[in-house]
């Protein structure tokens, strides 16, 4: 896969997160239909946390930052796992038209668990 | 000037101040942690802002610094993954420290249950009026290595979200 291609970025993107946070339980690609494949649509992360307070969906836009290999703008959601049921069940609706895609499946070395201060 | 750049721009002279209270000894914490908060918060409406929300949405906003606070860290920290894979911690402490900052502001008491706050005077739960300026926060986690995470990564994302709007004029 291209290094630089949007599929591949959504993967760098996921297991950083994933390797920074263990609170993440899952993630999914979420996709704009019809303007997914557009330079300028951004990556859209939906992911799954235990951690974040039950606030809805808050899209927090970030710029791209091509030094680290984040080569298009992202867009990251974040919901509790109650969340993630209404989403799935329609209950709560993610913005702009956009759906949900396939899970990105967490790499073996980032197991979830606490980590410890130090 | 668009909304996200203003609120970057009050968001690093809240810090700025910070840092100059911070210095003083002979004030109480109450000052510094109030700019804190008030930094963080504008930080959170700056990226908001960019997403599209109105200035009405963004002026009555209070409670979202727990919620985008740690998803800036996270973006941020995963840049540098492979330095950071064993401080998984940062994050989950952030997050915590991200709260209490949140409960800072008079507006956000936790349905009541958490009055103190860094700007007005509150009834404690033994009936007796407390002075913010004589109160002590118990916020020590701020000069703890996950608070000096927080404000080294606030720094750098509204440098960053400044520079980013030069760009892009």
């Amino acid at each position: 896969m291209d290094s630089h291609s949007k599929d591949a970025v959504v993967e760098t993107l996921a297991k950083a997160h994933f390797m920074v946070n263990p609170a993440i339980e899952k993630i999914f690609r979420v996709i704009a239909p019809g303007r997914e494949t557009d330079e300028s649509e951004p990556i859209k992360l939906l992911e799954v946390n235990r951690e974040t307070p039950c606030q809805g969906i808050v899209p927090i836009p970030f710029a791209r930052h091509a030094a680290s290999g984040i080569y298009f703008p992202s867009v990251i959601i974040e919901i509790q796992p109650e969340e993630y049921e209404q989403v799935v069940e329609g209950k709560l609706k993610l913005p702009d038209g956009w759906k949900l895609g396939s899970e990105i499946v967490r790499p073996e070395a980032t197991a979830t668990g606490s980590g410890r201060q130090g | 000037m668009n909304w996200d750049t203003a609120y970057a721009l009050q968001a690093r002279s809240d810090l700025e101040a910070r840092e100059h209270l911070a210095t003083s000894r002979r004030l109480p914490e109450c000052h510094e942690l109030h700019y804190v908060q008030m930094a963080c918060e504008k930080l959170c409406k700056a990226y908001l802002a960019r997403r599209g929300s109105t200035p009405e949405t963004l002026r009555k906003s209070h409670a979202y610094i727990s919620k985008i606070l740690p998803v800036i860290v996270q973006q941020t920290l995963s840049r540098e993954a492979g330095r950071f894979s064993k401080n998984t911690w940062i994050v989950s402490a952030i997050g915590n420290l991200a709260r209490q900052i949140e409960l800072l502001a008079p507006s956000v008491d936790d349905a009541g249950s958490v009055p103190a706050n860094c700007e007005y005077p509150w009834v404690s739960p033994n009936g007796e009026i407390t002075v913010p300026a004589q109160y002590s926060f118990g916020l020590t986690l701020l000069h703890e290595k996950a608070g000096m995470a927080l404000l080294k990564v606030l720094r750098s994302t509204i440098d960053e979200l400044l520079s980013s709007d030069e760009t892009n004029d």
